[in-house]
């Protein structure tokens, strides 16, 4: 983490300093009625330095990368990339979570994707059937797809026993050396 | 064509092995039946998805290289995979760490090893168009999907971002649709080709998803298809399983079934249909695909 969030000299103002608001971007968004703030806005307020702002929308989080923005915008922004960035400081930083992130979809969705990874090393690889299961309980909804649940299983779709890969332990010093890396980096 | 290329290191994914066995299943059951060996990674670990590239970028292409050095070490130096999703992530991988050496350097230092480099991810479509091509393919089917209305579903990631996804259109991609028609079927056009459905927040936001792929399956019955065909195991799961929402919550029923590519082909070369697992899908795909079963 070079940048902190709030510095006027960030390396994102520059990537989005092209941008001639053509909203190109938000125009071809899956998602674009959910944002609070289209994808235009987002590139908009990257070129101000209003990170609060960007951080205030839950659009970070119901972006789910899909790309066309970033393939379709006419001065080849990169537009995911910088979405990726912004999204790694605030899973970087437990006080930007706090601040923007324990409400609403936005805590939801960061949640669903916190299990995701946790599930990734305890495993080495998905177990799927344990992935919702944790997901309903953390997220207090409790029910959500329950009713799948048993179709699934009559159907075989969901594996009864996790596989866990044995690498293992090299697998999960991956993921530790990264945190230690980046712990080291401040 | 390069009929010589026998033997591919496989990459199945996470899905493959849990959610999308079929997809897993019909993949192998059409490259026995074209004489091409997949040889499964030993001990390969998850891409890390989206997941790992929202929460840190050295990790997001950690996760990948791992199993890139595992296809170096296997002998190979190509990788098929038949999930978009993985093979956009391994893909995505090896373009940045060629030309990013300090990227590469960070890699090398979290996977305590060194990168090697070298090795080509190649998407199962790609395989089947490039390297083994319509001809071959063609001269394998012995039960014709004749008439069968497919339209041909291809998402995000088999076409973007196209600096990745090399293999076909960016807007209007074609190579799911030739494939179709080489298996005796219509290849249906429809506007919905790429667009997305919703990925990743089906666990967490279902009512968002479930408004794209109700368009999707919208756009789809109205161009009178029969069945969508895909390659991306979350396209597979949201397609299919959320059409039962729409009949619990709507009251709207698309009775549309919704098949990995690969079990059509599969079907289309003879494979028995016990082999195809349709029974594993929400939508019944029986009514629709019967005529084609029972021949
Ligand atoms: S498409 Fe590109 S230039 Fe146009 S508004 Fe979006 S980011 Fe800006
Ligand atoms: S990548 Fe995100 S912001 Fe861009 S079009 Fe897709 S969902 Fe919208």
């Amino acid at each position: 983490m070079q940048a902190h969030p709030h510095t006027e000299q960030d390396e994102l103002k520059v990537m989005g300093a092209k941008c001639y608001q053509c909203g190109k971007c938000s125009a071809g968004c899956p998602l674009a009625s959910q944002m609070e703030l289209s994808t235009s806005q987002m590139m908009r307020q990257l070129q101000l330095g209003n990170y609060d702002a960007i951080y205030r929308s839950n659009s970070l989080w119901v972006c789910v990368a899909c790309e066309t923005c970033q393939s379709r915008c006419p001065q080849e922004i990169k537009i995911v990339e910088i979405w990726d960035t912004l999204r790694n400081r605030l899973f970087a930083d437990k006080k930007l979570q706090r601040k923007y992130a324990t409400k609403g979809a936005v805590r939801h969705i960061l949640l669903a994707h916190k299990i995701f990874l946790s599930n990734i090393y305890t495993f080495g690889r998905i177990f799927e059937p344990m992935l919702a299961a944790i997901y309903n309980l953390r997220s207090g909804d409790l029910f959500k797809d329950a009713s799948k649940g048993p179709s699934l299983l009559v159907k075989g779709k969901l594996p009864l026993l996790p596989h866990r890969i044995n690498g293992i332990k090299e697998f999960q010093r991956i993921f530790k050396n990264v945190e230690k890396y980046r712990a080291q980096k401040g | 064509m390069d009929i010589e290329k026998r033997e591919y290191a496989y990459y199945p994914g996470c899905s493959l092995e849990g959610m999308a066995k079929e997809f897993d299943i019909a993949t192998k059951e059409v490259f026995t039946r074209l004489g091409i060996k997949l040889s499964e990674l030993a001990d390969w670990s998850c891409c890390g998805a989206t997941a790992a590239h929202y929460k840190d970028r050295l990790l997001a292409y950690a996760l990948p290289a791992r199993n890139l050095n595992l296809v170096g070490k296997s002998g190979k130096s190509e990788v098929a995979i038949s999930c978009a999703a993985c093979f956009s992530r391994l893909k995505t991988t090896t373009m940045q760490l060629e030309h990013d050496s300090k990227l590469k350097a960070e890699v090398e230092l979290v996977l305590e090893e060194k990168y090697e480099g070298g090795v080509k991810p190649l998407h199962i479509l790609e395989i089947l168009m490039q390297s083994v091509g319509t001809a071959r393919l063609q001269a394998l089917v012995t039960k014709p999907l004749k008439s069968l209305r497919v339209v041909s579903y291809y998402g995000c990631l088999l076409v973007r971002p196209p600096e990745v996804a090399t293999f076909d259109d960016l807007e209007n991609p074609t190579s799911m649709d030739k494939i179709m028609e080489c298996m005796g079927a219509v290849a249906v056009d429809w506007p919905m080709k790429t667009e997305c459905c919703g990925a990743s927040l089906t666990l967490s936001k279902s009512d968002w998803v479930l408004n794209l792929v109700e368009k999707l399956l919208r756009e789809a019955k109205d161009a009178k298809a029969q069945v969508i065909a895909v390659a991306c195991p979350l396209c597979q799961a949201n397609l299919d399983m959320r059409q039962i929402d729409l009949q619990n919550q709507k009251r709207i029923d698309f009775k549309m079934p919704v098949l990995y590519f690969t079990q059509l082909m599969a079907l289309a070369m003879g494979a028995q249909k016990e082999k195809l697992s349709f029974h594993r899908h929400l939508v019944e795909v029986q009514s629709t695909l019967g005529a084609y079963l029972n021949q």
